[in-house]
C-alpha cells in the first residue's frame, strides 16, 4: 500500500555519483546520524520518521498544511477554534474518556496552530504508538463539535486571547503582521477577532475540515521508538480514507501575501516602556536567501540585560545596546512563510531611549549591506550550526522538525546538508541578501507602550540606506 | 498601476527625481491615512491596561520626500575642487544622492549568490548518512582514572555533545553561608588564565553554551558544544572548575545576584519556600537546614581568602569526589580528555558530610522579612504559600521510588495552565483540590532528597486571607488520608505510567542524559539504566504507598513552611501536629 521511498535508500544511489573529494569533506560525526525515512501513501499522505536506537518512547503526530492564513476575514480564527474542539470529544470518545485514556497510559497529547500550519501530536511508550495514531485520527476526523461545547469554548478562547496579549512580544508581532501584510490573510491573527470568536459556527468548523484536511496537505511524523513500516501501516489504517482533494470540491488557493510599507503605533501615555518591532519583508522557506538570512539573524543576535553577558556579545548590535544601555532586551527574528518572510528586530526599551535604539537598529541592519566582516560571518556560522542542532534535543523536537520540513521543503535536510549549506554562504552573499531586502526598501514598524519618542515612518525609510560610495 | 511600476526604469526614475521609489511603491500600497484611529479598546486585545491607547497608522504612500536637505549650490561653483560632490555645507545635493542610491541598487543587484535554493531533491554533493543499522543502541560506560575521578559517557549520534564536571561538594559543606551560591553565580567568569569576556567569546566561537547548577550536595558545570570543539571545551572546563579567579567577593556577588534575581523573579517565591522548608525540617544548625543562598547578612562576611580556602580544600583537592560526564561523545575520547585536563589532580582532602537528623517544626518568611533571605528587592506577594511535609528516606532508601510514584499520584500544578491531557489533570491535587476549591491558585506534591534523608509533602497557595486555614486543612487531609485509605489500582497504574513516561522523555534530552549519568555515578557509583528504573516503578504497590505514608506520618512532627502574606492565619505547629495524632 505504501510506496516506500526511504530517504536513506535514495541517498545510497546518489552517493555513487558524488565525488570523492566532497565526501571526504564531511566528517564522521556529521554522517553518523539517524536517517529520516519518508513514504507517500496512495492518497497522497506523507509519512516521515526517524528511529532512535534504544529508545522506549516515541512522539507521533500529524502536521497539516493549514493555518490562519488559509482563512478569510469572515472565518479568521477557525483553525485555532478547531484545535480547541479537537479535545472536546469525538463520536467514539467523550472529552473525559479521551483525557483519562491518555493520562492512564502515561502519555501526553498536545496541539498548536500557527499562521501556516496546524499540528496534533502525542508522546507515548513504544507499545502505545498504534493507539496514539488512532487517537489523533479520531480527534482530527471525528471531532464531535457539539453546539453547546462550541459556545462554552468561546469564553475559553477569549481568555486565551487576553493571556496571549499579555505577552507584549506576541502583541507587537501580531500588530507587525497586521500592518506589514494589511488586507491579506497573512496579516490576520491566529486566534481571530473577538467578533469572530463569538460568532464562528459549527458549519465554519466543518467546512474548514472539508476544505483543508486532505491527504496531500498532511504529514504523519514520528521520532524515537518508531518502526517506519509499522507507522506507514498505522497511517494507512487510520488516515487511508482521507480524500486526495477537498470533498466539497472547493480547493482554496493560499492568498498571496502582499507587503505594505507601513507602521502601526499603540501609544499608552502613562507607560515608560516601549515594545517595538522593525522589520523588512524577506524570502520564503526555500529561497536561496534562506541560509544567508539565518546567518544574519545570528550576526545581529539577541540581548537580555538580565543575562549577565553584559558587553560580552559578539554581535555589533548587542554591543551597541549594552554599551549605551538602550534596551532591557532585544532579539532578532527571521520568520519564513511560503511566499515571503519577515526579518527584523524586536526590542523592549525605556521610553527615553526609543529614538536612540531606532537609530542603532537601522544602522546595524544596513551595516550588513556595506561592512559585514568575514570574521563575524564565520562566527555566525558556528552559532547557527550550534543553535540548529541544539534544538534537535528530544523526540518532540525531531518529530516537529520532520513534520515542518516535509511541509515546507518537501523533505528533511540531513545534518550534512545543513552544514554544507551554512558553510557555503559567503560574506558577499550576506551583503547581497541585505542589499536585496533592506537597502533602500520599505519596511514595517509596530510599537506598543511608551512610544512618544518613536521616529516617524519617513525617518525609518530614510535610514534604510546609507549615502556612501 | 502595474504599468507604471513595471516601467520604473532608470529614465522614469530620473524624471521623477528623488521621489520615484516612493511613487512607484505608493501605487501598489494600500491606502490608509495617517489618522487617529478610534480608540477601540478591547480588554482582550490590551489586557491589564486601564488607559485607552492612542492608535496611529501610516503607510509608505504617505511619504512625500526622503531627502529634504537639498542645496542650491552646485559642485561647479565651488572654490576648491570642482569634482568634489559635496557642497559648501558638506552635504550632497539631491542629484548626487540619487546617483548613489541608483548605483548601489545596480551594483548589489548584480552579485551572484553562492547559496542555493532548497529544492525538493537532495543536491548531488550531499553524501548519505551512515546506514541506521550501523548505529547500535548506545550504552553507558564508566571508567575510574588513577587519581580517583570517575568518567561516564554515552553516545547519542548527534553533532552536539554535552560534557561537564560534577563534584560531591555543596552548600551543606560550606563554613560560611553563601559560598557555593556565589561560586554558582560567578562560574564561567574570570579564571587565572582568561577573563570573563574571553570565555564568553571562546564559547561563541566554538558553538558552546554553558550551564551551572550548584545545590546543597553537589556542584555541576557543563557545556553543550559542537562536537569537533569538545577538546577546547574540556580545556576551558578544567580552567573554570579548577582555577576560578576569586577577588572582590562581596561586591561582585551582590552585582551578580541583582542580575540573577531579575532573571528568576517568577521562581523566587518557590525558591524561598523551599529554603524555609529545609530550615523548618532540620533547623539551621544542621547541614541540611542551612540556607543555600547568600543573604544580606552573610554575603558581607565572605572574603576572597575564605572562598579560596573552601575551594582549595574541597573541590580542587578531591578527585575522588568528582565525576566527568559526557553525552554524545565516545568513551575513549572522553577518558583521554579527562586524563589530559584533570589527571594532575591529587586527593588531599574532602568535604565533611555530617548527617542531619529530621526534627520537624515551622519556619515562616513574611514579605517584610524576605530581604533577609535573598535580597531587598523581592516583590511583595499577595499570595500565602504553604508547604506541609514529613520525612522519608534519602537517595539510598528503598522507598525512594515509592515516594516518587506517590508524588506523581498526588500530582497537581497551577489552576491556570496550558497543555493538553498528560499534564496530570486526573491527579489527586487537580481532581480533589484545584478543581474543587476555586480560591486555590496552585496545589502540588513535592519531594526533596539528600544523602541521609528526604522530605515528602504538599504545597499550595491562595490569594484569599480567609482561606489560609482551609488551605492548610486541605493539605493535611490529603496527606492523612494516604495512611488510612489505600490508593486505588487505576490511579496507581496511571501514576506509574506517567512517572515512567516522564523519566524516559526527560532522558531523550542530551543535557538531561548528561546530568543523570553524572549525578547517579556521583551518588551511587554506578548508573542504573532506564529499563531498571521503570521496573522499580512498576513494582510499587498500593501497600508500599500506604506503608510509606504510615511510616512518615507516625510519630514524626510535621514540617510547615510558609511565605508571602497572611501568615498569621496559619494554624500553629502544635495544632497541625495534633491533627496527625
Amino acid at each position: 500500500m505504501a510506496s516506500r521511498a526511504a530517504v536513506s535508500k535514495l541517498f545510497a544511489r546518489r552517493a555513487s555519483s558524488a565525488s570523492r573529494r566532497s565526501l571526504s569533506s564531511f566528517p564522521d560525526y556529521v554522517l553518523r546520524a539517524p536517517s529520516t525515512d519518508v513514504s507517500t501513501l496512495d492518497n497522497g499522505l506523507r509519512v516521515g520518521s526517524e528511529t532512535v536506537a534504544g529508545s522506549e518512547t516515541a512522539t507521533v503526530g500529524v502536521w497539516i498544511d493549514a493555518g490562519s492564513r488559509y482563512e478569510t476575514a469572515a472565518n479568521n480564527g477557525t483553525a485555532h477554534f478547531l484545535e480547541h474542539m479537537a479535545f472536546k470529544g469525538t463520536s467514539k470518545r467523550t472529552q473525559q474518556q479521551l483525557e483519562i485514556e491518555i493520562e492512564n497510559m502515561g502519555g501526553h497529547l498536545n496541539a498548536y496552530t500557527s499562521r501556516e500550519q496546524t499540528a496534533y501530536f502525542a508522546k507515548v511508550f513504544k507499545k502505545d504508538v498504534g493507539k496514539a495514531v488512532e487517537i489523533i485520527s479520531d480527534i482530527l476526523l471525528n471531532s464531535k463539535m457539539e453546539e453547546a461545547a462550541i459556545d462554552r469554548e468561546r469564553e475559553v478562547i477569549l481568555r486565551e486571547m487576553s493571556e496571549v496579549n499579555k505577552n507584549q512580544e506576541e502583541l507587537v508581532l501580531d500588530h507587525l503582521h497586521a500592518t506589514a501584510f494589511q488586507g491579506t490573510s497573512l496579516g490576520r491573527t491566529i486566534l481571530g477577532s473577538e467578533e469572530n470568536i463569538r460568532s464562528l459556527t459549527r458549519q465554519d468548523l466543518s467546512d474548514y475540515i472539508q476544505t483543508h484536511y486532505t491527504a496531500p496537505k498532511m504529514v504523519v511524523a514520528g521520532a524515537g521508538a518508531i518502526d517506519h513500516e509499522e507507522l506507514c501501516g498505522l497511517a494507512g489504517e487510520h488516515f487511508g480514507s482521507l480524500p486526495s482533494a477537498p470533498k466539497n470540491g472547493v480547493d482554496v488557493a493560499m492568498e498571496p501575501a502582499v507587503f505594505t510599507g507601513s507602521d502601526y503605533r499603540v501609544k499608552f501615555n502613562s507607560e515608560d516602556v516601549a515594545h517595538l518591532a522593525i522589520a523588512f519583508p524577506t524570502a520564503s522557506w526555500t529561497s536561496e536567501h534562506a541560509f544567508p538570512l539565518m546567518l544574519m539573524q545570528m550576526m545581529l543576535g539577541s540581548y537580555d540585560r538580565g543575562h549577565g553577558m553584559g558587553k560580552n556579545h559578539a554581535s555589533n548590535l548587542c554591543q551597541d545596546v549594552a554599551e549605551n544601555e538602550l534596551a532591557y532586551s532585544l532579539n532578532t527574528f527571521n520568520t519564513c512563510y511560503k511566499d515571503t518572510g519577515l526579518f527584523g528586530v524586536y526590542a523592549v526599551a525605556p521610553d527615553n531611549k526609543v529614538d536612540d535604539i531606532s537609530w542603532y537598529i537601522m544602522n546595524n541592519l544596513i551595516r550588513l549591506v556595506h561592512t559585514p566582516s568575514d570574521a563575524e560571518v564565520e562566527r555566525a556560522k558556528v552559532s547557527l550550526k550550534a543553535s540548529m542542532l541544539m534544538n534537535m534535543d528530544g523526540h518532540n523536537n525531531v518529530a516537529e522538525e520532520i513534520g515542518r520540513s516535509l511541509l515546507n521543503y518537501g523533505r528533511r535536510m540531513t545534518p550534512a546538508e545543513i552544514f554544507s549549506r551554512i558553510d557555503s554562504v559567503t560574506t558577499s552573499d550576506i551583503r547581497a541578501t541585505a542589499a536585496k531586502f533592506f537597502n533602500d526598501q520599505d519596511l514595517a514598524i509596530a510599537a506598543v507602550g511608551g512610544i512618544h519618542e518613536l521616529p516617524d515612518y519617513t525617518w525609518f525609510r530614510r535610514h534604510s540606506y546609507w549615502l556612501r560610495y | 498601476m502595474l504599468l507604471i511600476s513595471s516601467r520604473s526604469s532608470i529614465r522614469l526614475g530620473r524624471a521623477l527625481g528623488g521621489y520615484r521609489r516612493h511613487l512607484c511603491r505608493a501605487m501598489s500600497a494600500d491606502t490608509s491615512s495617517d489618522s487617529n484611529v478610534a480608540a477601540n479598546f478591547s480588554k482582550y486585545e490590551y489586557p491589564n491596561r486601564t488607559e485607552a491607547p492612542i492608535i496611529t497608522a501610516t503607510t509608505a504612500d504617505k511619504v512625500v520626500s526622503l531627502e529634504t536637505s537639498g542645496s542650491s549650490i552646485t559642485p561647479s561653483n565651488k572654490i576648491y575642487d570642482p569634482s568634489d560632490p559635496f557642497d559648501e555645507r558638506g552635504q550632497l545635493p539631491l542629484g548626487e544622492r540619487e546617483k548613489i542610491r541608483d548605483k548601489q541598487t545596480s551594483d548589489f543587484g548584480s552579485i551572484k549568490l553562492s547559496s542555493l535554493p532548497i529544492t525538493e531533491s537532495v543536491p548531488d554533493f550531499i553524501p548519505p548518512n551512515v546506514a541506521s543499522t550501523e548505529l547500535s543502541a548506545p550504552e553507558t560506560v564508566i571508567t575510574k582514572l588513577d587519581n580517583g575521578i570517575r568518567v561516564v559517557s554515552q553516545e547519542t549520534y548527534g553533532q552536539m555533545c554535552t560534557v561537564g564536571v560534577l563534584t560531591n561538594v555543596g552548600s551543606r559543606h560550606e563554613p560560611t553561608s553563601g559560598i557555593v551560591h556565589m561560586l554558582e553565580t560567578m562560574a564561567f567568569g574570570s579564571t587565572k588564565k582568561y577573563d570573563g569576556l574571553q570565555i564568553a567569546e571562546m564559547l561563541q566561537d566554538w558553538g558552546g553554551t554553558r550551564f551551572v547548577s550548584h545545590s546543597r550536595e553537589q556542584t555541576l558545570h557543563c557545556i553543550d558544544i559542537l562536537r569537533p570543539n569538545v577538546r577546547d571545551g574540556m580545556q576551558l572546563l578544567s580552567e573554570v572548575v579548577l582555577n576560578p579567579l576569586i577577588t572582590e567577593v562581596p561586591q561582585d556577588f551582590m552585582e551578580a545576584l541583582a542580575v540573577l534575581e531579575f532573571q528568576a523573579q517568577e521562581q523566587l517565591p518557590e525558591l524561598v519556600l523551599g529554603e524555609a522548608l529545609q530550615v523548618a525540617a532540620y533547623g539551621s544548625d544542621q547541614q541540611l537546614g542551612k540556607i543555600h543562598f547568600g543573604t544580606q547578612e552573610t554575603i558581607p562576611l565572605l572574603t576572597p581568602d575564605s572562598v579560596q580556602n573552601f575551594y582549595d580544600n574541597s573541590i580542587r583537592s578531591n578527585p575522588e569526589g568528582m565525576v566527568i560526564a559526557g553525552a554524545g561523545i565516545g568513551h575513549k575520547e572522553l577518558v583521554e580528555l579527562a586524563k589530559d585536563y584533570f589527571g594532575a589532580m591529587k586527593q588531599s582532602g574532602s568535604p565533611a558530610t555530617v548527617p542531619s537528623a529530621y526534627r520537624g517544626g515551622s519556619h515562616f518568611i513574611g514579605n517584610s522579612t524576605q530581604s533577609s533571605i535573598f535580597s531587598p528587592t523581592m516583590p511583595e506577594e499577595d499570595f500565602c504559600r504553604v508547604a506541609l511535609a514529613f520525612p522519608v528516606g534519602g537517595w539510598h532508601s528503598d522507598s525512594m521510588v515509592t515516594a516518587c510514584v506517590l508524588q506523581t499520584l498526588l500530582g497537581g500544578g497551577s489552576s491556570f495552565s496550558a497543555g493538553g491531557p498528560g499534564k496530570g489533570m486526573y491527579s489527586r491535587m487537580y481532581q480533589q483540590v484545584l478543581n474543587r476549591y476555586g480560591w486555590m491558585e496552585t496545589a502540588e506534591a513535592f519531594t526533596t532528597f539528600a544523602d541521609e534523608g528526604g522530605l515528602f509533602g504538599v504545597s499550595a497557595s491562595t490569594p484569599a486571607p480567609n482561606r489560609v486555614k482551609d488551605l492548610v486543612t486541605v493539605l493535611a487531609d490529603q496527606l492523612a488520608r494516604l495512611a488510612f485509605q489505600q490508593v486505588d489500582d487505576i490511579e496507581l497504574s496511571r501514576a506509574r505510567n506517567m512517572l515512567k513516561c516522564n523519566v524516559l522523555t526527560q532522558l531523550e534530552s542530551r543535557l538531561i542524559l548528561f546530568e543523570d549519568m553524572g549525578r547517579q555515578v556521583l551518588t551511587y557509583g554506578k548508573r542504573e539504566d532506564a529499563a531498571t528504573t521503570c521496573k522499580k516503578i512498576d513494582a510499587v504497590t498500593a501497600d508500599d504507598i500506604q506503608a510509606l505514608a504510615l511510616q512518615m506520618l507516625k510519630g514524626n512532627a510535621p514540617t510547615i513552611a510558609a511565605t508571602g502574606s497572611h501568615l498569621d492565619q496559619i494554624p500553629s505547629h502544635e495544632e497541625i501536629a495534633r491533627w496527625f495524632q
